[in-house]
């Protein structure tokens, strides 16, 4: 039975339509990437899983309750975490606010403080920070903050836009690594990546996309070594 | 390796770029052969971007040349660079709103002609992008793909001997985009260099002479797109690089 | 065609200019008084209009420059005996340096920037005129020898409103008005296209600050009195902004209709509820920014009364 499950999916951005029959599926604690050159799709998908932008059609289930027609934040009361694309921190706010934002959903105070410690036990660097402004942090470090506000909900699955995007290398390296705990810990991971090499190797399975539509799926080790996946992302 | 009968139409010498301690450009050459269509490309981050905003003046270099017709106009402002003869447009069109088309095409300084030519011109460049119906209409009121059209125009005004392109594919719907490629090719059958900045493969490898590719704020590669597309240290850019030894660039 | 409008437009001048020139003769004092305000307000609107409704840099402290221009004025016929017209010429000049020295460093910043460093920038020059009493007399003003002034003021300003008229009318109508525009609309594409944004706009606020300037010079001379809170009166570039923009800001008509529109309103009704005049103006400015954001000319062109455009 899969946890996160695309059937079909068609989906715009106003009258351009960028999402052609998309169908995916993670199954619990797995880690899935989608990969692709620009323009394929990627974050387009977690943004019509998310409910950002104009679904037109196919069907799109989270432990087999519909996700169409749900509010950004009904879907994360669903259990479903969302780290988007670009580090995106309350740049004069502290570590420790950034998180008990992350919680809004969440009216007891226990519970946050909990929260809280779970994701300093997850990310010690950020423990060491938590009175620390957001915007004096590392790109590394802000990247981790992000995926701690998405975890102060205790999503049982995270979807992570472009992780590494903007890192420098040793960062990557970190962030990969984070990754990979977070996946242990029991949490399924789906993940957008532009580093294809990467996300491919530190997943279970991958798909494929170029220009909205599905082009390949397999393992991750059997997408790492296809050659024409190597190939397409030099289009011609 | 370029060949010795290539003309050069600009020639980049080791730019560099820092931001506060990160490298943007970290020593790019490029030689943009003339008359003909190149395409520059690189994953994000790689500095093409920034490259590009060197070259057209947006921000200055904190070393480097670069030789446009003898002369290094490295550190000139826009309107500097515009005047040597060099024209671009812009990924996300930049034309005057609240201007008529014909205004905005006549907004185009140092064009060293009488009135009467100026205007001449703007019509035949207003038939040249199938816009002269639109003459007297406000740009802002133009479909997104016709105010692509008349930036291209307006870039044309000085009949400019190097154009560059800021992803021109971008937000373009395939019909548009086949109409300004043979736009574009024209102009280079007319004797023009052009230069692209672009995300979108398709567009590179079907239609540039000369692909340049940069990754980490260096060129990692040049040649025509087949080389480019089996060379292992580009399709790694873009693809990605694995945990195992293959780090650097 | 081009031609045949340029001349049915000078016609318009040309008849208004008789009928203004035959006018004072069959009026009383206060009329007169009237139309001449009337034409300063032109005048001051078409000024405000060439920096601010052109280039796109909204100037909350113009002001300053009608102050400057009336100051140097009066300073020279009250203490120095000269003959007020000449003065006007030391209006303007003083209007060109301040403009070039203030324009330098101001006109690098970002509209609301822009807007309240001039704001600033005349109130200090209110508040200088205040304290520098050497050369201003301070707070107790300058009183100008009393000569019949009323006929030569209004002749002065006519010409003045004139040369304002065909000054605008020229930008608006060629190749340096389109680049003004350009600048209004998109400085970044502006300088891409070869246009040199710090030639254009300090020129611009030159010629601004010159026409304002010789205003409040010519406008000295009729009132004989002066002092830094009427002549640096923030009110005056309220009313300047409001009528360029009720008429139309960026064009050339806007200015001209705005003006003797909101000041003859401005006389006849509002001057009547005194306490209300400050409270309707403001309205007055937030209905015509959020309903008439492009003024009466603006309107005209969406009913398709008038044509799109400025050059064609």
């Amino acid at each position: 039975m899969a946890m996160l499950d695309l059937k079909n999916i068609d989906a715009a951005y106003g009258r351009i339509q960028i999402l052609h029959d998309v169908s995916l599926h993670v199954e619990e604690k797995e880690v899935v990437c989608v990969i692709g050159p620009n323009g394929a799709g990627k974050s387009t998908t977690f943004k019509v899983i998310m409910g950002f932008i104009d679904y037109l059609g196919g069907e799109m289930t989270f432990n087999d309750k519909s996700l169409v027609g749900f509010r950004p934040d009904q879907i994360l009361g669903m259990g479903l975490g969302y780290v988007p694309q670009g580090r995106i921190v309350f740049n004069q706010m502290t570590v420790r606010e950034n998180l008990e934002i992350g919680a809004f959903l969440q009216r007891d105070k226990k519970l946050i403080r909990d929260s809280m410690e779970y994701v300093f036990s997850l990310f010690p660097r950020l423990a060491e920070r938590r009175k620390q402004l957001a915007g004096t942090m590392s790109g590394g470090e802000q990247q981790m903050l992000a995926m701690g506000r998405a975890l102060m909900i205790r999503p049982s699955m995270m979807m992570l836009d472009e992780p590494s995007l903007g890192l420098s290398p040793r960062f990557v390296d970190d962030i990969f690594e984070r990754i990979l705990e977070l996946a242990r810990s029991g949490i399924t991971i789906m993940l957008v990546e532009q580093n294809a090499a990467r996300a491919l190797e530190i997943a279970d399975r991958g798909y494929v996309l170029e220009l909205g539509k599905n082009r390949f799926e397999g393992t991750g080790q059997e997408l790492l070594d296809n050659a024409d996946v190597r190939r397409m992302y030099l289009g011609g | 390796m370029l060949a010795m009968t290539d003309d050069i139409a600009l020639d980049v010498q080791d730019l560099h770029k820092n931001f506060g301690g990160i490298k943007a450009v970290d020593g790019c050459h490029l030689r943009i052969p003339k008359g003909k269509i190149s395409g520059l490309i690189g994953p994000n981050g790689s500095g093409k971007t920034t490259t590009f905003n060197l070259l057209t003046g947006v921000i200055p270099p904190d070393s480097g040349k670069v030789i446009y017709q003898g002369e290094d106009i490295a550190g000139l402002k826009p309107y500097q660079i515009f005047r040597k003869g060099i024209t671009r447009t812009f990924q996300i069109t930049r034309i005057y709103r609240e201007m008529t088309v014909f205004e905005n095409l006549l907004s185009v300084t140092y064009l060293k002609m009488p009135m009467g030519e100026v205007r001449e011109r703007a019509e035949e460049l207003m038939e040249f992008v199938t816009l002269t119906k639109l003459r007297d209409e406000y740009g802002g009121y133009l479909s997104y793909g016709q105010q692509k059209l008349l930036e291209f125009a307006r870039a044309l005004m000085t009949d400019p001997d190097l154009i560059l392109l800021d992803e021109p594919a971008a937000g373009v719907n395939r019909t548009l985009l086949a109409s300004l490629l043979e736009r574009i090719h024209e102009l280079q059958e007319m004797g023009k260099t052009i230069l692209i900045v672009e995300h979108d493969m398709n567009l590179i490898m079907n239609h540039c002479e000369k692909v340049f590719v940069m990754d980490s704020g260096v060129n990692i590669a040049e040649g025509v797109p087949e080389e480019i597309q089996n060379n292992e240290r580009v399709v790694e850019a873009y693809f990605g690089h694995q945990k195992d030894g293959n780090a650097g660039s | 065609m081009k031609q045949r409008e340029t001349v049915r437009n000078l016609a318009y001048l040309g008849g208004l200019c008789l009928f203004l020139m035959v006018l004072p003769d069959q009026l009383n004092v206060y009329y007169r008084s009237f139309i001449m305000f009337t034409m300063m307000y032109v005048v001051l609107a078409l000024s405000w209009n060439i920096i601010s409704g052109y280039t796109g840099y909204i100037n909350f402290g113009h002001v300053l420059f009608y102050g400057v221009g009336s100051y140097a004025s009066a300073i020279l016929v009250a203490d120095y005996g000269w003959n007020w017209i000449p003065t006007l010429i030391v209006s303007a000049g003083a209007a060109i340096v301040v403009a070039i020295v203030l324009g330098f460093p101001v006109l690098r910043l970002k509209g609301p920037y822009f807007a309240i460093a001039m704001l600033g920038a005349a109130e200090s020059f209110r508040i200088l005129a205040t304290v520098w009493d050497g050369l201003t007399h301070g707070g107790e003003g300058i009183s100008l020898p009393n000569v019949e002034n009323s006929m030569s003021t209004y002749y002065a300003m006519m010409v003045l409103m004139v040369v304002t008229i065909l000054v605008s009318y020229w930008i608006g109508h060629s190749r340096y008005g389109v680049r003004l525009n350009a600048i209004r609309e998109d400085e970044v594409a502006a300088a891409a296209n070869g246009i040199n944004t710090t030639f254009y706009k300090l020129s611009a606020f030159v010629l601004s600050g010159v026409f304002a300037a010789m205003a409040g010079g010519i406008q000295a001379n009729k009132t004989l009195y002066i002092d830094p809170d009427t002549e640096f009166f923030i009110l005056i570039t309220i009313t300047m902004k409001l009528m360029a923009m009720l008429g139309g800001k960026g064009t050339v008509i806007g200015p001209i209709i705005g003006a003797i529109l909101l000041y003859t309103i401005q006389e006849i009704v509002w001057v009547q509820v005194p306490q209300a005049h400050l409270i309707a103006f403001g309205v007055f400015l937030i209905l015509v920014a959020r309903f008439m954001p492009r003024g009466l000319v603006g309107y005209f062109i969406d009913q398709g009364w008038a044509r799109k455009g400025m050059v064609h």
